[in-house]
Order: C-alpha cells, then sequence, then structure tokens
C-alpha cells in the first residue's frame, strides 16, 4: 500500500472533527488589531511575524491533517473599522476518502466593514478519490470594502498517480455588498467524477481550478484589462476575468496545479498592489 | 451516446418515490401548445443571438464536427447551466403554484445571482425580461401580474428560466412537461447555434438533437428529484469560453 493509501485509512479511522475559528479585526488609525480571536481545534490561528506596510497577516492551520467525512469547519472573518487583513491557509488541505457516505463541511464568512481591506488567500484543496466535500464560502461587503478571496481545488494529483473515480465536490459561492446578493457560483460535480474530469465542456482534462474574486469598487474596468494581459502570460493554463455586479471573477483551468498556482498567485499580486497599494509579492510562506 | 449522461445517474436513484405534486399528468391541448408556443425559436426572446460561450468553443477549435457539439452541448444541458437552470425554474414553479412570494423572491435572487460571467448574465436577463413581455401581452393569466410585481419590487433581474417557470405554473402547466421543454429548447437553441458556427449541415444538425433526447430525458429526471441545496453546476470549460467570447475580435453571437 502507497504511503497515501495507508494514511487515508487512518485518517478515516479517527474520529470526526468540528472546529472553528473566529477572527475579529480592527482597524486603529494606520494600525490593525486583533479584537477577537475564537478557535477550537482542529482549528487554529498563527501570526507570522508582520511586514512594516503590509496587512495584518493571520494563518488558519488545520492541525488534523486533512478532513475526513463527518468533520465541520467553520471559519469567520470580519475586518471592521478600515482594518487590513490578510488571511491566508497555512498549507494545501486534503480531503481523504469518505467511508461512510456522508461529506465534510466547511463553512467560511467573510465580513468588511466600511474602507477595510481583505484578502482571502488559499493554498489548494486536494480532493482523493470517493471524497465527499462540501464548501460554502460568504462574503458580506460594505460598498466601500475592498476585498480578494480565492479558491483552488485539485481534482486528484496527477504526479502521484491519483485520478477521481467517484465522490461529491461541491464549493459555493455567495457574495453580499450592502446586504444584497450580488453573485453566486456553485460547482457541484457527483457521481461519474472521472468523466466530468474529462468532459470537453467540464474540467477538459485540467486537474486544478482556481478561481479568484475581486472587488476593488471602481477599479473593475481597468483591472479587468490589466489581468487578462497578465493571463496572456502564462500558456500552460486556460483562464479568463469578467466582471458581474461590480465583481471580478477570474478563473484558472490547468492540466498541472503548478501552472494554476503560478498563475493564480500572479493574478493575486498584481491585484493586491493596484488595488490595495500593497506588495506585489505573497507571504514567504506562502510559497513553500 | 458519449454526451454527458455520466454524471447524472448518481442522482436519479430516488425516482420511485411518489411524486406529491401533478407533475405527470398529460398534457391537455390548450397547455401543450402553449408550451410549443413559448418554447419554440419563434418566441421573441431572441434566443438564436445567443450561443453561451460555444462561438468561443468553436473558435478554440473544442467544437469542430457534429459529434463534439453533441458532447459539448450534451453537458451543458445534463452538468452546465442547463442543471442550475432546471433547479430556478423548478424552483420558481413550485413558488408560483403555491403563491408562495418569499420562496419566488428567494429562487429568483438566486437565479440571478448564479451568472459566471457578464454575457451569460445579460443572456438569462434579457431573454427573462423579454419572455415575460410577451407573456403578459401576449398570453395573460391570473397571478403573472402579482408575481412579476414581487420581483419588481425586489429589484430583481427576472432570468429566462424563472420566467418560464413562473408564468407556467400561472397557466397551469405541470412541471414535467415545461422542464423537459426548456431543457430540450436550450439544447435545440445551441445546436443551431453550433451548425451556423461550424459550419455544420442541417442534417447533422438534426442527428446530433435527436441523439440528445436521451440526455434531455435523463436531465429532466434528475432535475425532479433534486434538492435545492444541491443545486449548480459542473460546466467550467463553458464558463472559460464565455470569457473568452467577451475578447473575442469577430463574434456573430452576443455571448
Amino acid at each position: 500500500m502507497s504511503p497515501d493509501g495507508a494514511r487515508t485509512d487512518a485518517a478515516i479511522r479517527r474520529q470526526t472533527a468540528v472546529g472553528r475559528l473566529g477572527l475579529v479585526l480592527r482597524g486603529d488609525g494606520p494600525v490593525t488589531r486583533l479584537v477577537d480571536l475564537d478557535q477550537a481545534a482542529p482549528l487554529r490561528a498563527l501570526f507570522p511575524h508582520p511586514v512594516p506596510g503590509e496587512p495584518l497577516t493571520a494563518c488558519v492551520a488545520n492541525t488534523g491533517g486533512g478532513l475526513v467525512a463527518g468533520d465541520r469547519l467553520s471559519v469567520s472573518v470580519t475586518v471592521v473599522e478600515g482594518a487590513r487583513a490578510m488571511v491566508m491557509a497555512q498549507a494545501a488541505e486534503k480531503v481523504y476518502r469518505s467511508g461512510t457516505g456522508d461529506a465534510a463541511e466547511v463553512s467560511v464568512s467573510l465580513t468588511a466593514g466600511a474602507e477595510s481591506w481583505l484578502e482571502w488567500l488559499p493554498r489548494e484543496t486536494i480532493v482523493f478519490d470517493r471524497a465527499r466535500l462540501r464548501r460554502e464560502t460568504v462574503l458580506n461587503l460594505d460598498p466601500t470594502a475592498h476585498v480578494l478571496a480565492g479558491e483552488i481545488v485539485v481534482l486528484g494529483r496527477r504526479a502521484h498517480g491519483e485520478t477521481l473515480t467517484r465522490g461529491l465536490i461541491r464549493d459555493t459561492w455567495a457574495v453580499r455588498i450592502s446586504g444584497r446578493l450580488v453573485w453566486a457560483d456553485a460547482l457541484h460535480l457527483e457521481g461519474d467524477l472521472a468523466r466530468a474530469g474529462q468532459a470537453p465542456a467540464g474540467f477538459a482534462g485540467a486537474e486544478a481550478l482556481a478561481t479568484l474574486i475581486a472587488r476593488l469598487p471602481g477599479q473593475e474596468a481597468a483591472l479587468t484589462d490589466a489581468v487578462r494581459t497578465r493571463l496572456e502570460t502564462h500558456d500552460r493554463v486556460r483562464a479568463g476575468c469578467t466582471t458581474v455586479n461590480g465583481l471580478m471573477i477570474c478563473r484558472i483551468l490547468a492540466p498541472a496545479t503548478v501552472a494554476a498556482l503560478g498563475a493564480f498567485a500572479d493574478v493575486w499580486t498584481l491585484l493586491r498592489q493596484a488595488g490595495g497599494g500593497h506588495a506585489a509579492s505573497l507571504p514567504r510562506l506562502w510559497s513553500i | 451516446m458519449a454526451g454527458g449522461m455520466g454524471m447524472g445517474m448518481g442522482t436519479v436513484t430516488g425516482m420511485v418515490t411518489t411524486m406529491t405534486e401533478p407533475t405527470d399528468m398529460p398534457l391537455a391541448d390548450p397547455a401543450l401548445h402553449r408550451l410549443l408556443a413559448w418554447l419554440s425559436p419563434a418566441f421573441p426572446v431572441g434566443a438564436f443571438t445567443w450561443s453561451h460561450g460555444l462561438e468561443a468553443a468553436v473558435e478554440a477549435g473544442l467544437v469542430h464536427d457534429r459529434d463534439s457539439l453533441m458532447d459539448w452541448v450534451g453537458w451543458i444541458v445534463a452538468q452546465g447551466s442547463g442543471r442550475l437552470d432546471a433547479d430556478c425554474l423548478r424552483e420558481s414553479h413550485r413558488a408560483v403554484a403555491a403563491r408562495d412570494w418569499a420562496a419566488l423572491r428567494e429562487s429568483a435572487e438566486e437565479a440571478a445571482a448564479q451568472r459566471a460571467t457578464a454575457e451569460m448574465a445579460l443572456e438569462a436577463s434579457a431573454q427573462g425580461a423579454a419572455f415575460l413581455r410577451a407573456i403578459t401581452d401576449g398570453w395573460p393569466a391570473e397571478g403573472i401580474a402579482k408575481a412579476r410585481a414581487v420581483l419588481t419590487d425586489a429589484g430583481l433581474d427576472v432570468a429566462y428560466p424563472v420566467a418560464v417557470g413562473l408564468a407556467a405554473a400561472c397557466h397551469g402547466l405541470p412541471l414535467r412537461p415545461v422542464l423537459a421543454g426548456y431543457l430540450h429548447a436550450l439544447g435545440a437553441n445551441l445546436i443551431s447555434a453550433g451548425v451556423r458556427l461550424i459550419p455544420l449541415g442541417q442534417t447533422a444538425g438534426q442527428q446530433a438533437q435527436a441523439a440528445l433526447v436521451p440526455v434531455f430525458i435523463q436531465a429532466t429526471e434528475a432535475a425532479l428529484v433534486r434538492p435545492w441545496s444541491d443545486r449548480g453546476s459542473a460546466a467550467p470549460m463553458v464558463d472559460w469560453t464565455s470569457m473568452a467570447h467577451e475578447t473575442q475580435y469577430t463574434r456573430l453571437f452576443r455571448s
């Protein structure tokens, strides 16, 4: 048995986890302060040394070593009163085979108040064969908030000889501005995942799908053009960009996850610089 | 048949349950005539001007002959926006049939927001608005004005599947044939676009449409039993072609 196979069975035997992480960040002049932290294992937040001029950064770690059937994780991030924060995943998340037919459930709630800046920077979510995942990401935004958020789904690791045959991948978004639903999306793959992975109108053989959502009030039109130009330099991905109801949506499909990550990081850094005046780079932790 | 049958298989196993609503009624003649008229290419919603990204898919060489067109269109109907549209049509039909205006608002809000790209959003809202105008003026029925007022008051664009579900419920049309008709019309419209774009002969187009009938049936049956919490689609390549279409140099279609 491969090391990963052994890991999968071990993971299935452990008890299901109910993890929780809540962060509230408040702006205090030019400084952003953590005013509330609520965490329950296996989720916890780590705070790397602040970089001058950069948003306060929090790393979300899942100490449970991946997701199995029945796990329920919920993350809530609130930035208020001009706070500037980046919340990033510490590592790629693995979703293991479901032995019970239940799904692992992940719920992410992001709330951004007036004149705030929030980045929700993911690592890839690697879905194993016969895994079942339901994830929802909900954004509630003030009209003046600036937000970058994303998710990256990997349909099995080709380099490890893994392909998906069956399972469930449900990944949904809902974005509200002043309470009004401006954009929603529901990726729902269920049943014959091999067919979905290969279908020309499905994933057309892509290993990874990255989604980047940007709310940068008043800058969408100019930045959409800039993102399109930047994406043209990535010739190993199929990527595009559009603007719907004041949100920029960028999608990247790639036959190799590393190519999707490269294009994703490139667009992200462009937007955090052009849209937020931050460094055109990502934290060193992200690229490990 | 290589069309998008596989993904739907797992979702149809619940079909043995007894339907609690009259989805199975045979269509009375007036109802059949309404459905044929509303979903005909001649109904003034301008369906022929939308390709749902197909124009870019042809440009990229992803769709180039009868079989690749069938595969592409079958997947859209069963697993792409056809899947999501069917969910929204079903919910709005049930809501209006029950005169549950809060449920109508919820399904209409979701349908309006569930648009992957700017052109797909316009495709859904332009056809929805045109459909409701034509129904209101030409095919009045009790309830339509009230349903429209509910959505207008909520400031919502009415997506095409919601408009069809709403009108069908007001006219007392049962859900199954409406879903079947909607999904067939969606597929037929895209095949017609493909025939013009690739280009293909009319015979090849009709062969593709006939071969996709099992997909249309399967998609209809799956939609009848699917829970609202499983709404969605699995066609990121279609989203990509729609984004590419926004900047395509030569365009015959609006999407």
